[in-house]
């Protein structure tokens, strides 16, 4: 057990579970928010050490969620990694353009995604 | 008079002859005849006159008139030729005011007769806007080159107005041949021809952008499929029957099927959508290539295939979108191991004449020629592809090519049935310059 805490944003049930498996077979305390105001308020109450972030997402969307969370100096330094299926050209710049710091395009490989994961929790 | 006869001068029939001695008799008594024309025995038409002298004594004159009852013939027809033609024609005098207009111009501005026309200026049969852009647009060229021919925007008796083409030519004396053909049924079949372009291309936006929402509303499940499938494989939710494992790996192999249709069809329909932007910055080739290589070499391990790189000590800067361009760099060495059983596949990159060169060349199967005309197409793969069941979505040489044309380049292919394929990429070296701004 790492005890490294993970915060999973993501709004479709299935893809929430895939990860949440994944990722609580692998060692990782997991929370969960449905869109990206509820990703905010989570990301400050629990300070996780690594947020997966959706973007296509209900009342705020993974760009501007991660945007306020890189402004707020007390969350600045958890790593993001948007989990989209934006995939297209220009895609990635956006999202590290809006802070994030890693990217996986949906459709993604859960053992990629670990492989991820564990390059930024080290 | 009988001598003359005897010369046989005059064409008069024989029964005539003393019906003619008594009439000209008697107008020669009374000492004055109109101009009369006579036909002589040779063809020639000849004026008959006869003029009372003060002496008493009479002058007759004959004057030879042939030639000039010929022209005249010409010219009755040349005028009837005028006003039994189609398109509108006038005479206009040096001071651009009516001295002719046909049937057909009269008709096609709406006039009934020529009276009210002859003698006013041109100007009257356009709008003051119409005028003034003939008179800047036009006439310069006209005094310039002494003809012009353009369209117009005619104005009709009835205030209605029509497009017509219109020549004008000056003639010796300074004035104008003027001729005009009414083209609304052209302007309207062109008109409907516009339209109904307009309306294709709004369908096939509405179409592509359909397909761009569709591939991106079935990425999300297919996550889930994918997902669940390997995690099952990986044994995260417990030991399974040896033959599920089989069946995840089909499911995988389908679902992994699928989402490159997705990808595919997304990009393709991008890029007819004019969506797909391709960003232009500097990359280095070698390293283009080298990238393309990696990641293709595992494939070309599994079948014992010889991936070569050709690269020239010095290569320039490229400029381009080295993301898409190594897409396509991957689709052709791709396609290269796909249908190549044995031997080797080569990628080359050099510069010819300012144009840099990236070719992919394999020694496998070959396409036909009847096949190369259509592989660039969309879900087109060389005949033997799909039942020899190598896979593919049949769209990647189809979204290469365009992503190589965004770049201004081209792609082309050289190839022979059993000896072989060769796929060459030519990129302009300068970033912004299209083909013809380097050649």
């Amino acid at each position: 057990m790492t005890g490294k805490r993970i915060l999973i944003v993501e709004d479709t049930e299935d893809n929430r579970q895939i990860m949440r498996d994944l990722l609580t077979s692998a060692g990782f305390d997991i929370m969960e928010a449905y869109d990206g105001r509820e990703a905010i308020a989570a990301a400050a109450e629990f300070k996780p050490d690594l947020i997966m972030m959706d973007i296509q997402l209900p009342v705020l969307d993974g760009y501007e969620a991660s945007r306020r969370i890189k402004a707020n100096p007390a969350l600045h330094h958890i790593p993001i990694i948007a989990v989209t299926s934006y995939a297209l050209s220009g895609d990635d710049a956006k999202a590290r353009a809006a802070g994030c710091n890693g990217y996986i395009a949906k459709p993604f490989s859960p053992r990629q995604l670990l492989a991820t994961v564990r390059e930024f929790l080290g | 008079m009988e001598q003359s006869r005897e010369l046989g001068i005059y064409d008069i029939p024989a029964d005539g002859w003393e019906c003619y001695k008594s009439h000209r008799l008697e107008e020669i008594r009374n000492g004055h005849v109109a101009p009369t024309d006579m036909r002589l025995r040779d063809g020639k038409i000849v004026q008959y006159r006869c003029i009372a002298l003060p002496d008493g004594g009479r002058m007759l004159t004959y004057f030879d008139i042939t030639q000039l009852k010929r022209i005249e013939e010409i010219l009755r027809r040349h005028l009837a030729a005028m006003e039994a033609a189609m398109d509108g024609m006038a005479i206009l005098t040096p001071d651009a005011t009516y001295e002719y207009l046909n049937a057909a111009h009269l008709r096609i501005f709406g006039y009934g007769a020529p009276s009210e026309l002859i003698g006013k200026s041109w100007g009257m049969l356009y709008s003051d806007k119409e005028r003034e852009r003939l008179e800047t647009e036009g006439l310069p060229k006209l005094f310039r080159d002494g003809r012009w021919s353009g369209e117009a925007v005619g104005l009709r008796r009835d205030g209605s107005t029509f497009p017509h083409d219109v020549s004008l030519t000056m003639i010796q004396n300074g004035g104008l041949i003027c001729v005009v053909r009414d083209i609304s049924e052209r302007h309207a079949r062109e008109e409907a021809l516009r339209e109904a372009k307009l309306h294709a291309e709004e369908a096939n936006r509405t179409k592509s952008q359909f397909l761009a929402n569709m591939s991106h509303e079935l990425r999300t499940p297919l996550n889930a499929v994918l997902g669940y499938t390997e995690l099952l494989r990986d044994g995260l939710y417990g030991p399974l029957p040896d033959k599920a494992y089989g069946v995840l790996e089909r499911v995988q192999a389908n679902g992994r099927h699928l989402l490159a249709l997705i990808n595919d069809v997304l990009d393709l329909s991008k890029i007819e959508a004019g969506e797909l932007s391709i960003s232009c910055e500097p990359f280095s080739v070698p390293g283009l290539v080298r990238t393309a290589i990696a990641a293709m070499e595992p494939l070309a391990k599994i079948k014992a295939l010889e991936l070569r790189v050709s690269l020239p000590e010095e290569l320039p800067t490229g400029h381009g979108d080295e993301r898409r361009l190594t897409q396509v760099l991957l689709n052709l060495i791709g396609n290269a191991i796909k249908f190549t059983e044995a031997g080797w596949i080569e990628v080359t990159a050099r510069v010819l004449d300012g144009w840099l060169q990236i070719s992919v060349a394999d020694t496998g199967v070959g396409i036909s020629l009847e096949d190369q005309s259509q592989i660039f197409d969309a879900f087109q793969q060389g005949s033997n592809a799909v039942t020899s069941g190598r896979g593919g979505t049949g769209l990647g040489l189809a979204i290469s090519k365009r992503i190589v044309e965004m770049h201004h380049g081209s792609i082309s292919v050289h190839s022979e049935i059993g000896r072989g394929s060769a796929f060459v990429i030519e990129l302009p070296l300068n970033p912004s310059g299209a083909r013809k701004a380097v050649s």
